[in-house]
């Protein structure tokens, strides 16, 4: 078919006429000056993530989650360029070296919350008092009445976003500053966060960890159940 | 006068002594007009009475359905007892094998599986065992009336008027014995006591006194920097670390919230407002605080309580408000009670 | 042949022929809705044997002890000996966990099977002269049952069960006037005392399961001597008891229920877990959870407690605690009126007779759609209890939902009164009907075979 061909040529000339641009391209971010990390930040995060990373609140939910915590560079870089829920993707708008000098940046300079020396029992006792009211102890989140949101579900939530927000106090959460929770029991909490989030959890189905709700609902499934195996058994009977 | 009459009679009395009868009366006409019984035809009734009469025993049961299949029914019966058999073996593997290298709780999906079929099986078998294998019939008898014959009645009435026509000074015997049974129940009532020191002055305590710091449940005082605006802490009196009734929340009110409400600037030192963490309507710690509108909230019940408008309610069952602290800034930079709770902490009870 | 040597040996001493053939030809009446109170039988039965198994490990006592064992998230933490000692049973004991689960199962199912009792006895009017015996007794054994349950959960000391401890300290705080007596008489003191656990604990295995075991027997006495009650039907009149014989078929069918109640049960605590206390952590006073929710079975107090608003009501020297309203008279009230309703009803219909055959739902249209409309309230109560985890899992406002729970409260059962009034009426009509017209073709059949 001459269409076929001529689209498949034409997709051919396309291709090697933009090889050598590209290639220019490459050429010439790598004989760029190193990229200005702080400006990058100013320009494409801090919108999202405020000034220094310390995380911006909308009304009820987070517009961004504080940085404060996040010393992986590989996770940072992984976010940066394939995004987030709800984070847009940066790997068409920035080159390569200026994401990697991003995660350095965060990572290095903006991220000042050691998350190490946790215990998970210690976390516990802490999680608790401060979080469970809100959060449960499941960490599966709560209803609440205020404003129509509820504590949100922390299954799937990364060490650096639950450190982040502890200390920063996202939405209606109130913050937890250093004075009140010291970066040990901080890094408890985080720790323990991570231990329920996938905990060993023997005994079947969990239920969606809702409690006696839905073991109730449960109960009465099997009561119409055997009430059903009743009318079997007594098949035919007349009273 | 028969029985019946009798007690009829006797309830009448009543009735009209309580002044009920003519509501009674009323009733009755009312309920007679949607009242229409159906009782089967009196024939029928005669019909199955003698039915009744003569049928009483195994050989006259009516055979409702004969055993159903023999070899179909053998064949189903030995299926669900041979599965339940196989079950049980495994349970006792499962079981022996498991404790023999190391319990895991993770053992409990198989473990219970295997004893939920042995079980199941067996009353199944059990019951297709009743509906293939045994002849079925329908039995009928008469029902004894559910009083006494009059006769009987009389004998026991007899025997108990014979009884205590034997004994003398009757008055004494029964005197007595109220008057020991009335002591009994007092003393049971004193005993009680011991289950349980005074609720008071336990109850009315208001926990706070003048000057004490503010401790966290790791032992350090709270200052004024402590808290930044929109956080809260859980705090507690000197020696009363953890206790229940104790633990009160701490809160920095924001900035903004207090500019809200500037009549209340001044009662709240440097933003600061302490109240009881004890919900008043069942008890359950007030946990959640949200720092958009500074309510405090009961995950209990989901009582709200304003933290700038002195802990009043705003929502949910509870009716009281929390009771306050009020606090004070020593020169030392920590923060003090000023005094006791402006209400005992706790749930509400009678006489408070 | 063992079985009849050894009858003969009994006989021999204690004269049991009698007995044995007047029971072995004892009639029970051949319908499904009679073996619900049989599910509840067996689930005691069950609830005592595995009851049994936990208390060999169940350490009763509030002490305060470190935990070290399997379950890493509470390494190292203080908690009650009994907390401790559940998780030992839960992680440790083998078949602990499942033991466990079956116990909890049981009992929920135990009530489950209770109120489906209670609603066939009330809807087929099996309640009346002269069964208001066993009907007070009956109820008296639900009240006893939901007490059992309550302490159950309230002395494995998780922070579950210590939040439902609290609540119920405080409705009784709220009981007029000796309220602040009796919650510390009751519970030792504020709650957590250290005597509650030990207290509730031996009314928990001993003081209530014996009365409901004596009530249980003569509950059951009192139906062996009165005779079940007999759907209408052929046959089937106020002087006699259609059905079949205990031996065989009804024995076969009875403990084959029992067992598969049995297989039932132990297959629920294998494939769905309940209360995983590890998850909720030891109960500490300063600690809370939301969606502390207590078992179903007093999901309708809780429920009436969240959707009552805060009411200040001064009465004399007194301001009354908002949780009496909702937390005592409410219950007080429905359990009043479920004592006194055979009462009542033989009151005002001036009923004076012996009721041994059934009166099917429809027609007694009043009687049935007063108790839906009853039923339907505790329904409502019940998601009422449940609104936060509503909200949750809808990702709906708590907020509303309860507003709109409160107009339910109201609408939800009166909508259910007209309904069932209706539908019951026009089918009691229909029946009479039918019946007028069956009549009439058999005195027509009469006529012609007699003037034929």
């Amino acid at each position: 078919m001459l269409t076929q061909r001529a689209l498949t040529w034409s997709i051919l000339a396309l291709f090697l006429l933009l090889l050598p641009t590209s290639a220019a391209l490459f050429a010439q971010t790598d004989t760029q000056p190193e990229p200005d990390a702080p400006a990058l930040f100013h320009t494409h995060c801090a919108m999202c993530h405020g000034e220094h990373g310390e995380g911006v609140s909308a009304l009820v939910s987070i517009a961004g989650p504080s940085l404060k915590a996040e010393h992986n560079p590989g996770m940072a870089m992984l976010a940066i360029q394939a995004g987030r829920p709800g984070m847009p993707v940066f790997a068409y708008v920035l080159s390569v070296p200026q994401m990697r000098a991003l995660a350095d940046y965060v990572t290095q300079q903006l991220a000042d919350i050691p998350l190490s020396g946790g215990n998970v029992s210690n976390g516990g006792v802490l999680f608790r008092v401060n979080c469970a009211p809100c959060h449960r102890t499941a960490v599966r989140g709560g209803g609440m009445v205020f404003i129509g949101t509820n504590a949100p579900d922390l299954t799937d939530k990364t060490p650096a976003v639950i450190a982040g927000a502890i200390r920063w106090g996202p939405g209606p959460m109130p913050p937890f500053p250093e004075s009140l929770l010291d970066n040990q029991q901080l890094a408890s909490i985080v720790d323990y966060v991570s231990y329920v989030q996938h905990p060993p959890h023997p005994g079947g189905n969990a239920l969606g960890w809702y409690g006696p709700i839905p073991e109730g609902f449960v109960a009465w499934i099997i009561v119409a159940a055997l009430i059903g195996a009743t009318i079997w058994i007594e098949k035919g009977g007349k009273g | 006068m028969s029985d019946d009459q009798e007690s009829r009679g006797g309830a009448l009395l009543a009735r009209v002594l309580f002044g009920w009868e003519a509501l009674r009366l009323a009733a009755g006409q009312i309920a007679a007009l949607f009242a229409s019984r159906q009782r089967p035809g009196t024939a029928e009734e005669a019909a199955a009475v003698r039915d009744a009469e003569t049928g009483s025993s195994r050989e006259a049961d009516r055979l409702i359905r004969n055993v159903r299949h023999l070899n179909w029914g053998t064949f189903l019966v030995t299926f669900f007892f041979a599965v339940s058999l196989a079950a049980g073996v495994s349970f006792m593997g499962i079981y022996w094998v498991a404790d023999k290298v190391h319990w895991d709780a993770g053992n409990t999906l198989p473990l219970g599986i295997s004893l939920g079929v042995f079980f199941g099986a067996f009353g199944a078998g059990l019951i297709l065992h009743a509906q293939w294998l045994m002849r079925r019939s329908e039995a009928i008898e008469l029902r004894e009336s559910p009083a006494s014959p009059p006769e009987t009645r009389e004998e026991a009435d007899h025997a108990y008027a014979a009884g205590t026509a034997d004994v003398q000074r009757r008055a004494l015997l029964t005197g007595m014995g109220t008057g020991a049974a009335a002591l009994l129940v007092a003393m049971v009532w004193s005993v009680l006591r011991s289950l349980a020191s005074p609720p008071e002055p336990a109850l009315s305590d208001t926990v706070w006194t003048r000057g004490q710091k503010l401790l966290r449940a790791d032992g350090k005082p709270i200052s004024v920097d402590t808290l930044q605006p929109g956080s809260t802490a859980v705090v507690f009196p000197p020696g009363q670390i953890g206790f229940e009734k104790a633990q009160t929340v701490l809160v920095r009110v924001p900035q903004r919230a207090l500019e809200l409400w500037p009549d209340r600037v001044d009662r709240a030192a440097h933003g600061y407002v302490a109240y009881s963490r004890v919900c008043t309507h069942a008890g359950c710690p007030v946990g959640m605080f949200e720092e958009t509108t500074c309510l405090l909230m009961c995950p209990c019940h989901q009582s709200t309580f304003n933290v700038l408008d002195d802990g009043q309610p705003t929502g949910g069952p509870a009716s009281r408000p929390l009771p306050q602290l009020r606090l004070y800034v020593a020169d030392d930079g920590t923060l003090r009670a000023a005094g006791g709770f402006s209400q005992p902490p706790g749930p509400g009870y009678w006489g408070m | 042949m063992i079985v009849r040597g050894l009858a003969r040996w009994l006989d021999r001493r204690v004269r049991l022929a009698k007995f044995t053939r007047h029971a072995l030809n004892h009639i029970f009446p051949d319908h499904w809705s009679f073996m619900l109170g049989e599910i509840a039988l067996y689930s005691f039965v069950i609830l005592v044997l595995t009851g049994t198994f936990l208390a060999m490990f169940f350490n009763a006592s509030s002490a305060k002890e470190i935990y070290n064992g399997p379950y890493l998230g509470l390494d190292g933490v203080t908690m009650s000996a009994a907390y401790k000692s559940v998780l030992h049973i839960s992680f440790e004991v083998p078949a602990g966990l499942l033991v466990r689960q079956m116990h909890h199962w049981a009992a929920l199912i135990f009530l489950g099977a209770i109120v489906a009792h209670l609603a066939r006895i009330f809807f087929t009017g099996a309640y009346r002269r002269p069964r208001e015996i066993n009907w007070v007794i009956g109820l008296t054994l639900f009240l006893l049952a939901i007490t059992n349950g309550y302490l159950g959960y309230s002395i494995v000391g998780d922070l579950l069960s210590g939040t439902g401890l609290r609540i119920g300290y405080a409705i009784l705080l709220s009981v007029p006037v000796i309220g602040k007596w009796l919650a510390y008489i009751a519970l030792g003191g504020n709650i957590p005392a250290d005597p509650t656990i030990p207290r509730l604990y031996g009314l928990h295995i001993f003081v209530v399961p014996a009365l409901i075991a004596g009530l249980l027997a003569l509950h059951l006495a009192i139906i062996w001597r009165q005779l079940h009650t007999n759907y209408p039907g052929p046959r089937r009149t106020n002087r006699t008891i259609v059905g079949s014989r205990l031996w065989p078929s009804y024995t076969a069918r009875s403990i084959g229920l029992f067992l598969i109640l049995f297989g039932v049960i132990a297959g629920l605590a294998a494939l769905v877990q309940i209360d995983p206390i590890w998850a909720y952590g030891p109960y500490d006073p300063t600690a809370v959870l939301p969606g502390a929710q207590p078992d179903w079975y007093l999901g309708w107090i809780e429920g009436a407690m969240r959707l009552f608003p805060g009411v200040n009501l001064h009465l004399g020297p007194y301001l009354v605690p908002g949780l009496f309203f909702s937390g005592l008279l409410f219950p007080v009230l429905v359990f009043g009126g479920l004592y006194l309703y055979p009462f009542i009803e033989q009151f005002i219909t001036v009923d004076e007779q012996d009721h041994n055959v059934l009166r099917m739902p429809w027609e007694r249209p009043f009687a049935t759609a007063l108790g839906c409309s009853a039923l339907m309230m505790m329904l409502v109560l019940l998601v009422a209890a449940g609104d936060d985890v509503v909200a949750l899992a809808l990702g709906a406002s708590l907020q509303s939902i309860r507003i709109l729970l409160r107009i339910l409260f109201f609408a939800a059962p009166a909508a259910t009164f007209l309904v069932i009034h209706w539908l019951c009426a026009r089918r009691k009509r229909r029946e009479h009907e039918r019946a007028r017209a069956d009549e009439e073709r058999s005195r027509a059949q009469v006529r012609t075979a007699s003037s034929g």
